[in-house]
């Protein structure tokens, strides 16, 4: 990957769902920078720099995450897991995008500090509609820490 | 036998016979000095009569020295006494060969061993030198007296003493010679021998006075009368050893007095009356000392008769014929009267035997019989009493013998007025009372049989038997029959006892109720009497069965009665009787239909539970299938749902203008088709919700559920003229959540169905049914035919066509399974073009308990 900061990581292993997304999102031109995992396992390498995505430096994290939770190897709830329990990582916010819409999903997706929870719409104008919005608000409207401080909380969480 | 004597009479008798011994060796010692000086004088005494021989003399020494150590004391044997008895038995050799001369006129050369003597010396003599043979047979007879002094068992005196006293009368005879005929010289026998003879006999039979006969004669109970005692000793059966030769005595001296009466008429009794005398003591001898003692007083008769009566006088034998005839004839008689005498006594004996028998087997019974017995006079005045009597009253025979009974026995002054004594006088019959006696503290079983005597009544045998140990035993025995007769009569459970043959005996209060008869009726009955033929043979044969092995048995088996079927426990136990055989059977039962019904019960519980559970968990465990299920539906299948829906919309905006319109009309199919589906899916995932949420019940109001969604469905309801009547309705105990979804899914229908109106009315109420509240709602919509309502709650089933109504077909079935999970019911009417109206009740929720559970069950698997 070259050093640009990566402003999207969508964690997505259909890759209709990944079409469809990254579609939506280059025609509303919300993300230039987009890299797409498709299953769990590569998430957790992109983020923590190792294994294919070793040559990474772990000082330019995603601005956001869209996380699926179906996901082969390991399933979007571990993902959340690993990545919230790492001090790192875990200022990083996760936008939990998945087809399910169960109650327990919800409750540990918010348990393991998911910042957001969306069920994807059939309709895909509401689909559209929807990761537009989750776009513009995490990515415009939000105001993040600077790196450097959210570097330095991530040092200090590690010591 | 011993007797103990006066000590001075004992020292009398033994100075007697210590003057005997010396006179003896004195007359000896003469004797002898006559003959070593040849001074007739002193041979013969008395002169002109026989000189004593020299033999005799010697013989006279020897057996007085032996009577010196022999007779005075008792002492241990000691060389001496051999030496005495040595002397003894020489005389007695000396007199034995002497009279065996005689007899036979043989010469065993011991008459002249010493001394010879002239024919002119010997006059009177049977031969020179020889002894008389009455001498001689003294000799013998005394020699072996004094052997058998104290030599016999046991050590009698008797026969020593019989043996002296037989040569005492046989001495006695010489004297008889000297008074009858002075100068006949019959007996050959010398003056002082036959006075030394006289004295050495008495000496001998005195030597031992405290034993033998002797002894008898001189023991305190012959001192009244010796002569009367010794009689009776001699004819008595009892009695000591020297019974018989003091018989054989008796004959020798009465054939002896009767030889002196003979003598002593002299001329009177004429010659040819030779034996009158003698028949008279030869009687008198057999009559009392039978068979023996008559015989030998008729040889001794015999010998004396021949000897001195019959010619020639002074030897045996060398008689006429008509003497020997005479003689023979008179042996005969006293033979056969002995015989006689002797068969008498016998009888006598035999029946005095048995008398005496009898009376002593008699004492015997009586004193051991172990009843108390008494022979009482008509005065009550005891007259005899047998060992248990006086055990009983533990007094003394003789304290007891002419008391009165009632003083004795109840310490009373007057007889018992009960007593059978008492009612035996009067009935003169056996009597037999019971009676308590509490001076002993005993039951008595009492009898008085009366005594005769010819007609007067004499007295009474009274036996006493006691027979408290019995009575106690009986009471108890009988105390303790009560005691189980009772416990079997009482018992709730049945009882009953049937004999070998399986025959009834006896059976309890409960067991005859159940019978509906008396206890008494049942004996001599039979099982087949009371039951069905089969189960009565079954009884019986389980009967037999115990009978036979002897081992008790526990049944469960069948009992019926008025037609009723009831379990029963049995249990059959072997009766026995003493011997051990079995002699019939013990029966105890119990209804235990009910136990048998609860116990079957609570295995059924269990079973049931058992089920419910792993049917809970198996539920679960499918729960959890639908859940993934589910899960996977909520995600898997929306997806491509979304695709096809993104895709075609792409599709349709980059390049719809380009696109024929029938191709934009296809796309706008699949958007709506895509659509469609979406909304099925998330209508299933809801039933599917439904399902698997758990009822949180709270009480809630009705209404406000009601308003709530009337005003949700408001938007639906725009431009359209839409009535709503709601009733008061019920605060109930529900979920509200899904009783929301209740309405809902009702009152969304009835606006759906109610479009074609141009006035629709819903309506919202309640109404009770058998107590019960039942909320309905009605519209006035397109309704229905009924006989569609069946499918009306199934999942995916609809009545109508899409085109006139959209819907999935779910939402009923969603509230059917809302309202069942309340424990209620839901049904429809409805009439086609007329409106529809749904009623539901809320009945008990369903059971949490069992959920709860089943999904423990489901963790764990």
């Amino acid at each position: 990957m070259t050093s640009r900061q990566v402003e999207i990581l969508l964690v997505e292993d259909n890759p209709d769902d990944v079409e469809l997304t990254l579609h939506t999102l280059r025609k509303e031109k919300l993300a230039n920078n987009i890299h797409v995992a498709r299953d769990g396992e590569e998430a957790l390498e992109f983020l923590f720099c190792n294994g294919a995505h070793a040559n990474r430096i772990f000082e330019y994290p995603p601005k956001l995450i869209l996380l699926d939770l179906k996901l082969p190897k390991v399933d979007g709830m571990e993902v959340l897991k690993r990545l919230k329990g790492d001090a790192r990582t875990k200022i990083i916010p996760v936008v939990i995008l998945t087809s399910s819409k169960e109650e327990r999903d919800l409750v540990n997706g918010y348990g393991l500090g998911a910042n957001s929870y969306i069920q994807k719409p059939v309709d895909f104008d509401q689909f559209r509609d929807t990761i537009k919005k989750v776009g513009l608000y995490w990515l415009v409207i939000n105001q993040p820490p600077a790196t450097n401080g959210l570097l330095q909380a991530a040092s200090t969480g590690n010591k | 036998m011993t007797t103990r004597l006066d000590p001075r009479t004992a020292r009398k008798l033994s100075l007697f016979v210590a003057f005997c011994s010396l006179f003896s060796i004195a007359v000896g010692l003469v004797g002898l000095t006559g003959w070593v000086f040849q001074i007739e004088t002193l041979k013969s005494v008395v002169p002109g009569l026989v000189a004593m021989k020299a033999n005799t003399a010697v013989c006279f020494v020897l057996i007085g020295v032996s009577l010196w150590w022999l007779g005075a004391h008792d002492r241990p044997a000691s060389v001496s006494d051999w030496i005495a008895r040595a002397a003894a038995a020489m005389v007695s050799t000396v007199g034995l060969l002497s009279f065996l001369e005689f007899l036979g006129g043989w010469n065993f050369g011991i008459d002249q061993l010493l001394f010879l003597e002239t024919a002119k010396g010997a006059a009177g003599s049977v031969r020179p030198g020889l002894m008389s043979p009455i001498t001689a047979l003294a000799f013998v007879l005394l020699g072996l007296a004094l052997l058998l002094l104290d030599w016999t068992r046991g050590r009698d005196a008797s026969p020593a003493q019989s043996l002296a006293f037989g040569a005492g009368l046989i001495s006695l005879f010489a004297p008889l010679d000297f008074i009858v005929q002075p100068h006949a010289f019959h007996t050959h026998m010398a003056f002082p021998t036959v006075i030394a003879l006289c004295l050495l006999a008495s000496g001998v039979v005195c030597s031992r006075p405290e034993r033998g006969f002797v002894g008898a004669l001189l023991s305190t109970d012959f001192r009244p009368g010796i002569v009367r005692g010794l009689w009776a000793a001699a004819i008595s059966d009892e009695g000591p050893a020297w019974r018989q030769p003091l018989r054989y005595g008796s004959s020798a001296l009465l054939v002896f007095v009767a030889t002196l009466l003979r003598y002593i008429p002299g001329g009177f009794v004429p010659a040819r009356l030779t034996y009158l005398t003698f028949y008279p003591a030869t009687m008198i001898a057999a009559l009392l000392g039978g068979l023996g003692p008559g015989i030998l007083a008729t040889l001794l008769s015999d010998a004396c008769v021949d000897y001195f009566f019959l010619e020639p006088r002074g030897q045996f034998g060398n008689k006429n014929l008509p003497d020997l005839l005479g003689l023979i004839v008179f042996t005969l008689i006293g033979v056969g009267m002995s015989w006689l005498a002797g068969a008498v006594d016998r009888t006598r004996k035999r029946s005095a035997d048995e008398t005496r028998r009898a009376k002593e087997e008699w004492e015997r019974t009586f004193d051991s019989v172990p009843e108390a017995v008494m022979v009482l006079d008509t005065e009550f005045r005891i007259q005899r009493a047998n060992r248990a009597m006086t055990e009983l009253l533990a007094l003394q025979p003789e304290a007891l013998l002419g008391k009165h009974c009632f003083e004795l026995v109840h310490n009373r002054t007057l007889p018992l007025p009960d007593c059978p004594l008492r009612e035996m006088l009067r009935s003169e019959k056996q009597e037999q009372r019971e009676l308590v006696e509490p001076r002993l503290n005993k039951i008595f079983d009492v009898s008085a049989t009366p005594l005769w005597e010819g007609k007067t009544l004499r007295g009474c045998v009274h036996v006493i038997r006691d027979i408290t140990e019995r009575k106690r035993a009986e009471d108890k025995l009988r105390a303790s029959e009560n005691r189980y007769r009772t416990l079997a009569e009482n018992l709730p459970q049945m009882v009953f006892v049937k004999d070998r043959a399986s025959v009834n005996v006896s059976c309890n209060q409960s067991f005859a109720r159940s019978l509906g008869i008396l206890p008494e009726e049942y004996p001599g009955k039979t099982d087949y009497d009371f039951f069905p033929a089969e189960l009565a043979e079954k009884y019986r044969s389980d009967d037999q069965r115990v009978m036979e092995s002897g081992r008790t048995e526990e049944i469960e088996e069948e009992y019926i009665r008025d037609g009723k079927k009831f379990s029963v426990q049995t249990v059959k136990t072997p009766l026995r009787d003493a011997a051990g055989n079995v002699t019939g059977i013990l029966g105890i039962f119990w209804d235990f239909t009910e136990r048998k019904r609860a116990e079957e019960e609570v295995r059924l519980n269990a079973e049931l539970e058992q089920r419910v559970i792993q049917r809970t968990a198996q539920l679960e465990a499918a729960n959890r299938e639908l859940e993934a299920f589910t899960y996977s539906v909520s995600h898997d299948l929306r997806a491509p749902l979304r695709h096809i829906s993104g895709f075609s919309k792409i599709l349709t905006e980059e390049y719809g203008p380009s696109l024929a319109p029938d191709a934009q009309h296809h796309l706008q199919r699949i958007q709506e088709g895509t659509c469609r589906m979406g909304q099925l899916v998330d209508d299933l995932l809801s039933l599917g919700r439904v399902g698997r949420h758990e009822v949180r019940l709270q009480v809630t109001g009705l209404n406000s559920v009601v308003n709530e969604v009337i005003a949700e469905l408001k938007a639906e309801c725009e431009g359209r003229q839409v009535e709503w009547k709601v009733d008061d309705l019920p605060f109930v105990e529900c979920d509200p959540g899904l009783m929301k979804q209740v309405f809902q899914n009702l009152l969304s229908n009835a606006v759906k169905f109610s479009r074609p109106r141009n006035h629709a009315v819903i309506e919202v109420g309640q109404r009770d049914q058998d107590g019960t509240p039942v909320v309905l709602v009605r519209d006035n919509g397109a309704g229905f035919n009924m006989k569609y309502s069946d499918k009306l709650f199934g999942v995916f089933q609809r009545l109508h066509r899409p085109e006139d109504f959209e819907g999935t077909g779910v939402g009923l079935a969603t509230v059917q399974r809302i309202i069942q999970k309340h424990g209620g019911r839901i049904w429809a009417e409805a009439e086609l073009d007329k409106g529809a109206t749904f009623y539901f009740t809320l009945g008990a929720p369903e059971k949490t308990e069992l959920k709860t559970r089943a999904a423990m069950a489901g963790d764990k698997a």
